[in-house]
């Protein structure tokens, strides 16, 4: 993680603040890989352009996966992120899916020469999903079956990167 | 909410009753507000600053969260959420938020979590992280600045820790400016949620503190002082109360706690 001095030189903060984001700064693409399979992203914001590309064929395993590869399981990071959470239970739910692949979240928009500040910019992640909809909006949703609950945890430590509503 | 997720926001002032759409996507009115323990649509307590020049640059405060209660509806649709933002006024429904929110996730139960959201704060807009905080205050601020390389103004909306302002993270810079600007500092209950993330009449749950105000920024490079803020009640549940202290602290309740 570095400073982000593109932003620092690309704004000025209102009322003296100097509240700049420790975020990865990347120069030049701000488009997440592709799956080798074919897998299509998923785009998870489009307003916020965050991404998420399923690993080939969306294999949950560790091996054989080259770049793709993870020191945890689904199911242990899955567990250790529950046991932070104080779940009731560190096992994989059911009715969560997961999925191996690389996401990508930019914080800021696009500055000089293409560079943008990330919290994750194609980071190995495993990803859930599960039906959720965000309070308030279930209750209009026609069809709240549909609604669409990701947490993306990062691929070697397990640690939370995300975790909103997809668009 | 969660506001988290995002609310959109609209205001208006009827007599003593301000309506105000948060995170959530559809207005609020007298004619669909809450009854205690009923109705789907959301209750706000809090406040608000409307500037006459429908300026407002930034808002900073410590935001207190408590986890000893239980959120009501049924799972998914059960939330309570304080939080600070800069909203688009008049009829918009942009906004750009950051607080805590207590959820009920259908799969993983009660959870308590930091949130922030732009957009419309709906679906997509709205993110939630850091489920792990215990009871306490966390400094949040939404500053807008200026973009020089798209030349709009954008919010930066930061998540400052729990010692001040001094270092903070930044969750998002996208959100570009809002036209009319309107401040909020408000709770928000989903299904009319009796919550201890709204406190009780003896322990009210605080934005601001008598040592760390709830302060605005006004027109662009203007400074950090505390508003002529005033009540926001969009709920006809009486047992919700929300009260200002000297223009720098807001304390809600909810007196079944």
């Amino acid at each position: 993680m570095a400073k982000s001095r593109r932003i620092a030189a690309a704004v000025v903060i209102a009322g003296g603040g100097t509240a700049l984001s420790t975020a990865l700064l990347v120069t030049g693409s701000v488009s997440a890989s592709t799956g080798a399979s074919g897998n299509g992203p998923i785009v998870i914001n489009s307003g916020r352009h965050e991404v998420f590309v399923p690993a080939p064929d969306n294999d949950t395993s560790t091996t054989g996966h080259g770049a793709w590869s993870t020191t945890q399981t689904a199911e242990s990071a899955w567990a250790a992120f529950a046991a932070l959470n104080q779940f009731a239970t560190t096992d994989l739910p059911a009715e969560v899916t997961p999925a191996l692949g690389k996401l990508t979240v930019p914080i800021g928009p696009v500055g000089p020469a293409g560079s943008m500040a990330y919290d994750a910019h194609d980071k190995t992640v495993w990803a859930y999903k599960w039906t959720w909809c965000q309070p308030g909006v279930a209750d209009t949703n026609p069809d709240p079956s549909q609604c669409v609950h990701w947490l993306f945890l990062d691929g070697d430590t397990a640690i939370a990167i995300d975790e909103t509503w997809q668009s | 909410m969660v506001d988290m997720g995002g609310l959109r926001v609209r205001l208006g002032v009827l007599a003593t009753c301000t309506i105000l759409v948060g995170v959530l996507p559809f207005p609020v009115n007298q004619a669909n507000a809450v009854a205690c323990n009923s109705g789907t649509y959301a209750a706000f307590e809090g406040s608000a600053w409307q500037p006459a020049d429908h300026t407002v640059a930034g808002v900073r405060a410590p935001v207190q969260l408590r986890r000893d209660g239980l959120a009501c509806g049924t799972a998914g649709n059960g939330a309570v959420s304080t939080w600070i933002a800069i909203q688009q006024g008049g009829s918009g429904v942009g906004i750009a938020q950051i607080g805590y929110a207590h959820f009920y996730d259908p799969v993983n139960g009660q959870r308590y979590c930091r949130f922030w959201a732009t957009g419309d704060g709906t679906n997509g807009q709205s993110h939630m992280n850091s489920c792990t905080d215990s009871n306490g205050y966390r400094f949040f601020k939404i500053v807008r600045f200026w973009d020089n390389v798209s030349k709009v103004y954008r919010y930066e909306i930061s998540d400052c820790g729990t010692s001040g302002y001094g270092t903070c993270t930044t969750k998002d810079a996208n959100q570009i400016s809002f036209g009319w600007e309107e401040g909020a500092a408000t709770e928000e209950a989903w299904h009319a949620c009796q919550d201890q993330l709204m406190g009780s009449t003896a322990n009210r749950v605080n934005i601001g503190t008598s040592t760390n105000a709830l302060q605005y920024i006004g027109d662009y490079g203007g400074t950090w002082d505390k508003r002529d803020i005033f009540k926001v009640e969009s709920s006809t549940c009486a047992a919700y109360d929300a009260t200002i202290s000297n223009n720098e602290v807001v304390l809600i309740s909810d007196g079944r706690n």
